[in-house]
């Protein structure tokens, strides 16, 4: 004998609280377990009437197996009935789901009886005979209460949920820097549960200076009640955008949200950013001057070369033509090396596995004359491993800082060249180590400028290094000198992608 | 020293450009400015003159000094600045002659008592024009210590530029 209400937007009512125009509430569902069939009909009835989605049960038991197989907010349950009684009925609901609200009818109400049933969960009570209209007053309040708890547990999943999915560490300290909570991402990098964290002190799991400097930030948001943004590097070289905000209670601060968020790759961008402008400037720096410097050479001398041939003087046209014609070389040069460094990136051949061994007998091959020439001994490593390279590339880049320390080996009566390797961590790091005139400290990071010479008197376009250093990037590596200074030699470093499939 | 009238102002000029040191040296002689200027190549060669070592034992004292900024061995900074903290070499007039146009460049150079800072035109006129007045300014009307001689003595001293054109530039190119 089961009656189920009808779904009927028509009659759809807004229980208690006020809700926005044209929203559609879903209808509460009323379980009404009453044996007496005419009361049962009376109550379906009135609560049917107020816009209830009711369901009638005629027993205790098949009111228990409704409940197990819907979930009914609220229920009215007749105290009195045949089989189980209305107190073991009641627990049976409240065990289904505890949140149910049980609004109790009894006939011969004793002030036992109702704190016993209030005792075991249940809402209310109603006294038989009842007037309608306390009825559905009851029915209504626990209708309010329905639905203000399933908006307060909506929101609190939606704060939750957003707490716990953003990517990042969310926690609340008390005035004694203690945890009140915390997400799951803080909880996850701390290793610890939330209850093993709660209660202590941050202190315990940041690192001394880290400590200090956010205890003081946080006990100036208990001060001044103002949020607070900063930004924080770790004992461990990692960054950190803190935001703190006060949770206030009657006015008074009483924690303080603590939102950190990991800025180590973002500021690692700006450095090199910052890295890339100096080089912009110091290019723009150095292509102003060097294209300049060749151009007032030319336009002088085309001036002089006009009035030296009005005066017919040979020796002086013959010097001006070659100095136009230096100039003019020295431009093209500057602008092909121009054009190479910028070539590199756009313009690279597949990958493939090389023996690092084999470019490293290549170049040699290439830079035989030089070697022999200037009597340098070249040492080289038999062991080298298979790197995943633009071949072409790398052996230019080789070949140039091999140059390079041929062309540095200064007064060096013995000079040396070692090629060689060795293992970091995961990272093979190549070198190229020669007893030359080395690097004064200062220039160590200047070398790789485009067209910077330590020398400037020395060949070339100061462009070798750069090309080198380029080359190297673009091949995900990295690449540094390293010299005691002058007249100590140096050895140039670098690092290249392995075989192995991971991509750098 | 010499300090009779008349005497040959002698320039020293800094420059590890030939082409460069060249149209200076004709810019000059074009304009009938100086008549004695002695070249060298980087900074420890200016130094070596300035302070008469090695092979510069018998070199005389610059009257002016045109000094470029980029130059090998030691560059045109160090040289100012030692320049400007001897006793002895600091009356000399520095005029820094560069293609540099770096704010940097010349707050250094001025920091460090340079006593003018002139970028290369690019314009061979006004390039000739600048070393024309460069000369005059600081070689006829500016007086210094050991070059009190008077305006008109330099004036003949330039005047007779031309004829002396031999002994115009020693330089070791």
């Amino acid at each position: 004998m089961v009656e189920e209400g009808r779904e009927n937007s028509a009659n759809k009512k807004a229980i208690g609280i006020e809700e926005e125009e044209g929203e559609e509430e879903e209808r509460i569902s009323v379980l009404v377990i009453e044996d007496d069939a005419e009361m049962r009909e009376t109550l379906s009835e009135i609560l049917r009437g107020e816009g209830y989605d009711v369901y009638a049960a005629g027993t205790a038991e098949e009111g228990l197996r409704a409940a197990s197989v819907r979930k009914f907010p609220i229920c009215i349950l007749d105290m009195k009935l045949p089989g189980m009684d209305g107190l073991s009925a009641l627990r049976e609901l409240k065990r289904i789901n505890p949140r149910i609200l049980v609004i109790i009818i009894t006939a011969y109400a004793t002030k036992e009886t109702v704190i016993e049933a209030l005792n075991s969960g249940a809402f209310m009570y109603l006294e038989k005979p009842f007037d309608v209209n306390e009825l559905i007053i009851k029915v209504n309040r626990a209708a309010d209460f329905v639905i203000i708890e399933e908006k307060r547990r909506e929101a609190e999943e939606r704060y939750h949920s957003i707490v716990e999915s953003i990517n990042a560490s969310i926690y609340l300290l008390d005035r004694d820097m203690r945890y009140l909570f915390a997400n799951k991402k803080t909880l996850s990098i701390l290793g610890v549960s939330l209850e093993e964290l709660v209660g202590r002190k941050f202190g315990d799991f940041l690192g001394e200076h880290s400590a200090r400097e956010m205890e003081e930030k946080v006990r100036k948001v208990f001060e001044t009640g103002e949020p607070l943004v900063y930004e924080a590097k770790s004992e461990h070289g990692r960054w950190f955008l803190r935001t703190l905000s006060p949770v206030k209670k009657d006015g008074e601060v009483v924690a303080v949200t603590v939102i950190s968020r990991n800025i180590t790759n973002l500021k690692r961008a700006e450095e090199e950013l910052r890295r890339k402008n100096e080089e912009l400037e110091w290019f723009a720096y150095i292509v102003s001057h060097d294209l300049r410097s060749p151009l007032v050479t030319v336009r002088g001398f085309v001036n002089l070369l006009r009035r030296d041939v009005q005066r017919g003087d040979k020796g002086k046209i013959e010097t001006d033509l070659r100095m136009i014609e230096d100039a003019v070389n020295k431009m093209s040069e500057f602008m092909e090396d121009l054009l190479e460094l910028s070539r590199i990136g756009r313009i690279a051949n597949p990958p493939e596995d090389v023996p690092f061994g084999e470019i490293v007998r290549e170049v040699l091959k290439v830079l035989d004359g030089m070697i022999k020439e200037r009597g340098v001994k070249v040492e080289v490593a038999d062991d080298f491993p298979v790197v995943r390279v633009d071949r072409m590339r790398i052996a230019e880049m080789l070949q140039n800082i091999v140059e390079n320390s041929i062309k540095y080996m200064g007064e060096q009566p013995q000079p040396k060249i070692e090629i060689g390797y060795y293992r970091k961590g995961s990272e093979t790091v190549f070198f190229v180590k020669d007893n030359g005139i080395g690097i004064p400290k200062e220039e160590q990071e200047k070398v790789f400028q485009a067209f910077y010479k330590i020398d400037r008197a020395a060949a070339g376009t100061g462009m070798g290094l750069a090309i080198v250093k380029k080359i190297v990037e673009v091949h995900g590596g990295r690449i540094w000198v390293e010299s005691e200074g002058e007249g100590k030699g140096c050895t140039f470093f670098f690092t290249l992608p392995s075989k192995s499939k991971s991509k750098q | 020293m010499e300090e009779i009238s008349g005497n040959p102002a002698v320039i020293l000029l800094v420059e590890d450009e030939e082409a460069h040191a060249i149209l200076v040296m004709r810019a000059l002689e074009e304009r009938r400015v100086a008549n004695r200027i002695y070249w060298v190549k980087d900074g420890e060669e200016a130094l070596d003159f300035l302070y008469r070592r090695g092979r510069y034992a018998e070199a005389p004292r610059p009257d002016l000094i045109l000094l470029d900024l980029r130059l090998p061995r030691k560059d045109g900074h160090e040289v100012l600045m030692e320049i400007k903290q001897s006793e002895e070499l600091r009356v000399i007039p520095v005029v820094v002659l560069t293609t540099s146009e770096s704010e940097a460049d010349m707050m250094r150079a001025y920091i460090q008592y340079a006593n003018s800072y002139l970028v290369k035109p690019l314009d061979f006129e006004k390039f000739e024009q600048m070393v024309e007045h460069v000369g005059f300014y600081w070689l006829v009307w500016n007086r210094h210590p050991w070059r009190n001689a008077s305006t008109n003595a330099t004036r003949r001293a330039t005047s007779t530029a031309r004829e002396e054109e031999e002994g115009i530039v020693e330089n070791r190119a």
